[in-house]
């Protein structure tokens, strides 16, 4: 080390120091970055430091919640008002094939213990509906005796481990720190693997876009204290929505006056819908 | 230091540096901000615009309407299922709704699957497709006659009071129902010629701006909207003269007449 000194009048320290932040950053570079040398090389963005609120949305602390979705299907009358808010709010196309929010109808036709489902994507049902942005459900039971016949909401579960967000090769799909499992449009490539991967079917591919798109909770409605566009509509309240983080949000007096239960549980995504009044068949 | 040993070193530098500088300049700022992902794409989105306003949003530009809105039944069901999104800064076109019959029927035709405590409604036997809005006010659907005793309602008729205002119980369900004195269908038919003018008599009547479809209506129904038309309960500039010139005996005869009339359903 001494002839360094000789020949070249280095300072050893810079030169270490150099090394070891290049030796990181191209590890880092290698592996498509690593938190440490992120923190190493960059601070944290201008927008996490907003006023009000800690996390990348000015005025919203992510922090501080745990949102959480209650479905009641006893409630539910069918009329599809969801769907169509839904759509308005996120210009989701409107066509019967593409939706964040759906509905589907499980009957029990007398004598039978297998349900007949059908949802607003079924033909007669597009038919009964007439036009391309309204959806309903039709009649089709007038005729036959029904022993029992109920309609079940379905949405993204923002799931606790979620799937899609395991397989997704890019980063667009993410599990923000309050709850919600979002979609980076920028980032995604449209491979489809999340949609592969999502055992709810709650995926849906945005072919104008060519990205995958689902329900993210009205995330722009929730960070500025409004409910989802879902939950707003509803008509029959059968949609609950609220912070777990609260004990006396809606959705936390629901699950705790309410026996409920999720879909599919032993997939292990660990779903945080909560469902009141629905039967095993539905999944 | 060997030449050699200063030229690998050189090269690890300038490796790094390219590295490094490659990778601030390829990657996102905010990738790892907060995770495996990019921490301003939270932000877009979190930014989108509000399109489906709240219902609190439409009080200031239709004060009136809202009011009406928020006492009625319908009071669960937001401006924007029927009157179409608005985004949260624009003042809202209220759209005078034509179609009521297809709006109406979204979540009130009769549905397997539908919980029985939602109405339900047999539109081709109810109305015979007439718009909804004919009878029925959207925003406080609830027929004035409806959940009222008679007695109540000649009462209101006495005093002229305007405690009832349309539609506002609340969605409680009707009182227990008064027995009406039965009426004499004969006497009601002869007296019936006037209103079939308008009313029809057939199952279906003759146009939709006509009136509505009478033949078949239970005759609690009939009885107690022509009784709130008396007391001014319910308002309509034709039928408010002509249920004021009947007495309580003449409007039991047509309840009686027209719940009896072929189309019993």
């Amino acid at each position: 080390m001494d002839r360094i000194d000789e020949d070249k009048p280095l300072d050893r320290r810079a030169v270490i120091g150099f090394l070891a932040k290049a030796g990181v950053g191209a590890a880092a570079f290698l592996c498509g970055g690593a938190g440490v040398a992120n923190a190493v090389l960059e601070p944290a963005p201008a927008g996490s430091a907003a006023p009000g609120g800690s996390g990348p949305v000015p005025g919203y602390d992510w922090t501080k919640h745990r949102w959480g979705f209650g479905v009641d299907a006893t409630r539910c009358i069918g009329c599809l008002r969801c769907a169509v808010a839904c759509k308005q709010e996120n210009n989701v196309a409107f066509d019967p094939h593409h939706f964040r929010t759906w509905v589907e109808r499980y009957a029990y036709v007398d004598g039978s213990d297998k349900p007949l489902i059908d949802s607003q994507a079924d033909p007669a049902n597009i038919a009964a509906a007439g036009r391309p942005d309204n959806y309903r459900f039709d009649n089709r039971y007038a005729e036959v005796k029904v022993d029992k016949a109920f309609f079940v909401p379905k949405l993204c579960n923002h799931c606790t481990r979620p799937a899609c967000v395991q397989v997704c090769p890019t980063g667009a799909t993410y599990k923000s720190v309050d709850g919600a499992v979002l979609i980076d449009h920028d980032y995604c490539i449209g491979c489809r693997y999340c949609i592969q991967a999502c055992p709810y079917g709650a995926r849906f591919f945005n072919e104008e876009r060519q990205v995958t798109d689902k329900c993210t909770w009205c995330y722009h409605r929730i960070t500025k204290a409004m409910m989802p566009a879902c939950v707003e509509v509803c008509p029959a309240s059968a949609r609950i929505f609220g912070d777990l983080n609260n004990p006396h949000s809606a959705i936390s007096e629901f699950i705790h006056e309410n026996r409920v239960e999720v879909l599919r549980p032993e997939t292990g995504n660990g779903p945080n819908v909560f469902y009141v009044g629905i039967d095993k068949e539905v999944n | 230091m060997p030449k050699h040993i200063m030229r690998l070193i050189a090269l690890l530098v300038i490796v790094g540096a390219t590295l490094v500088a490659g990778r601030y300049a390829l990657v996102v700022h905010s990738y790892y901000a907060y995770g495996a992902y990019r921490g301003d794409s939270v932000t877009e989105i979190a930014a989108l615009p509000v399109q489906v306003a709240p219902s609190s949003y439409y009080k200031s530009f239709y004060p009136a309407v809202h009011e009406k809105w928020a006492t009625g039944i319908h009071n669960v069901v937001q401006c924007t299922v029927c009157h179409g999104p608005v985004t949260v800064g624009a003042t809202p076109q209220l759209v005078k709704l034509e179609n009521t019959a297809e709006i109406c029927t979204n979540c009130h035709a009769v549905t397997a699957g539908r919980p029985t405590s939602q109405p339900q409604i047999n539109v081709a036997k109810h109305s015979g497709k007439q718009e909804c809005l004919n009878c029925h006010d959207p925003h406080s659907p609830l027929l004035t006659g409806k959940g009222k005793s008679i007695a109540a309602l000649a009462a209101a008729a006495s005093e002229g009071d305007d405690d009832f205002s349309g539609g506002s119980s609340g969605g409680t369900t009707a009182p227990a129902k008064e027995k009406l004195p039965s009426g004499n269908a004969a006497l009601g038919q002869a007296r019936a010629a006037v209103c079939t003018t308008c009313h029809g008599v057939e199952k279906i009547v003759r146009s939709v701006s006509a009136g509505p479809n009478l033949a078949g209506q239970t005759d609690d129904h009939v009885a107690l909207e022509l009784h709130a038309f008396q007391a001014g309960t319910r308002s309509s500039p034709v039928m408010e003269p002509i249920a004021k010139g009947l007495s309580a005996n003449e409007i039991n005869d047509l309840a009686a007449y027209f719940a009896n009339a072929a189309n019993k359903k």
